[in-house]
């Protein structure tokens, strides 16, 4: 799982299955240690409320569906999990390296 | 599978209910000669490994939620064991 900040947002007319009413962010991947942008941005969907310029962990592939389906709290628990292959699934308060 | 190094810990107070409870830590993957090596990932631990710790991660999803014991947690990388040592044919 890796470290991200928040630096947009995605808003789409059109979705796919299960993708309705579902936040969709834009973060950019951070290196753990130096902080430092790791990679290109991606798309993530979220599960925690982040907002813009927040830093948070995400976890991602076919992990990330498992994120949203099935937990307590989703409106439409039942109904099928969106088609994501990131998802935030924390808000990162602090951290403490040896 | 891979051995790394533990290297430090994160805390969230807002975070995923699949993640309640759950330790997270920081390792740095370690190359044949015990040297860090790569990017540092966030794994979860209920092992009970520390800071300074050299551990096996399973970074598969499946095998990652047997450890926790949870069908549904969204984890990829979980401490699966504390490495006591390793040892390599033509090395010491």
């Amino acid at each position: 799982m890796k470290q991200a900040k928040v630096i947009g947002r995605v808003f789409c007319s059109r979705q796919c299955c299960g993708m309705e009413s579902k936040t969709l962010l834009l973060i950019q991947p951070l290196d753990w240690e130096t902080d430092k942008p790791s990679g290109d941005p991606l798309v993530a969907g979220d599960t925690v409320g982040a907002g813009a310029g927040e830093t948070v962990f995400f976890v991602a592939s076919r992990e990330a569906i498992l994120a949203f389906e099935g937990w307590e709290g989703e409106t439409a628990a039942k109904a099928a999990p969106p088609p994501v292959d990131a998802a935030i699934v924390g808000i990162i308060d602090g951290k403490k390296f040896n | 599978m891979f051995v790394a190094k533990v290297i430090g810990n994160v805390w969230a107070t807002r975070r995923h209910p699949g993640l309640k409870n759950a330790t997270m830590l920081l390792a740095k993957p370690l190359d044949a000669d015990g040297k860090p090596a790569g990017e540092a990932q966030l794994v979860i631990d209920n092992q009970g490994a520390g800071v300074g710790d050299t551990v096996l991660i399973v970074d598969e999803g499946g095998s990652a939620r047997k450890i926790l014991k949870n069908s549904k947690a969204p984890v990829r990388a979980v401490i699966a064991g504390i490495v006591d040592k390793v040892h390599i044919t033509g090395k010491d």
